[in-house]
């Protein structure tokens, strides 16, 4: 992964929980890059929140998740197979998102 | 593996079948099965209650399954959610308020009968692959607490009482 590319990235994230406000609290937000077990490169977006329990924090987490994605489609980071948002389980915290969020790009060849 | 386990694997499997772009169409039906496997689990602990879980009496359960209905068991649920019984119940049960883990089963299934009918009716709602296996774990943990509801009077008389909740006299 280049470093312009980790540095939209960096700020993409950034961005996204700036401009989160209200419930449910992020308590933390993290990033990297990564291969999967198919050898495509991708982002993982780690992101502890309260588990969802309420229909308010599911509507927010399916919102936050399709944002993040555009806001990557806008940075035309084509090369990236997909983001993911997955899971910390093992927060500190003992709460968090689990479950992976795909980008909207095709895979890659 | 009952059908509810089934059905969350089936939920599972769709929401990532895809390597990159998931298909709404598969994350709507994964939403779709993980509903449905909160409904069948908690029919299917109803209707052991009902009739117990010997083999030999699936074909009556079966029966008795197909007395329940969306509508009534989300009222049913309702209820639960809110902490609150009708005074019916409220008077016949010493504990009065219903258990953290009805509750929870109660939030439960208002959430994904609601996420149901948008992943089903409503494409304009796309729907992100976060949130739709966070719902399959919500629906998970929903069948394990429906499963293994412990035997107390309230959960008794809720189980009894999710086909017929709509007839209950106040």
């Amino acid at each position: 992964m280049k470093r312009a590319e980790r540095e939209v990235v960096d700020r993409l994230v950034r961005e996204a929980v700036a401009a989160h406000q209200g419930e449910p609290p992020i308590l933390r937000a993290d990033w990297s890059p990564f291969t999967d077990q198919d050898g495509m490169e991708a982002v993982e977006v780690a992101l502890v929140i309260p588990e969802p329990s309420d229909d308010a924090s599911f509507q927010w987490l399916n919102d936050f998740g399709l944002g993040l994605i555009r806001a990557f489609r806008e940075e035309e980071l084509d090369r990236f197979a997909y983001v993911a948002v997955v899971g910390a389980d093992e927060a500190p915290e003992g709460i968090a998102v689990s479950g992976w969020l795909h980008g909207e790009r095709a895979p890659v060849p | 593996m009952t059908h509810a386990d089934h059905l969350l694997e089936q939920a599972a499997h769709l929401a990532r079948r895809q390597r990159g772009r998931p298909r709404q169409a598969d994350l709507r039906r994964a939403v779709s099965a993980a509903y449905y496997a909160l409904f069948h689990a908690l029919i299917d602990a109803s209707t052991r209650m009902a009739l117990g879980s010997s083999p030999s009496r699936a074909p009556l359960r079966g029966v008795l399954a197909r007395c329940f209905d969306h509508g009534e068991m989300a009222r049913a649920c309702k209820a639960l959610a809110g902490g609150t019984l009708p005074s019916a119940l409220q008077q016949v049960l010493p504990a009065g308020l219903p258990s953290p883990d009805l509750q929870r089963l109660g939030i439960a299934f208002g959430l994904l009968q609601r996420w149901r009918h948008t992943a089903d009716y409503d494409l304009n709602q796309p729907l992100a692959r976060a949130a739709v296996l966070s719902m399959i774990d919500l629906a998970r943990t929903a069948c394990a607490v429906a499963a293994t509801l412990p035997t107390d009077d309230t959960s008794r008389l809720f189980l009894a009482l999710l086909p017929l909740w709509g007839r209950l006299r106040p």
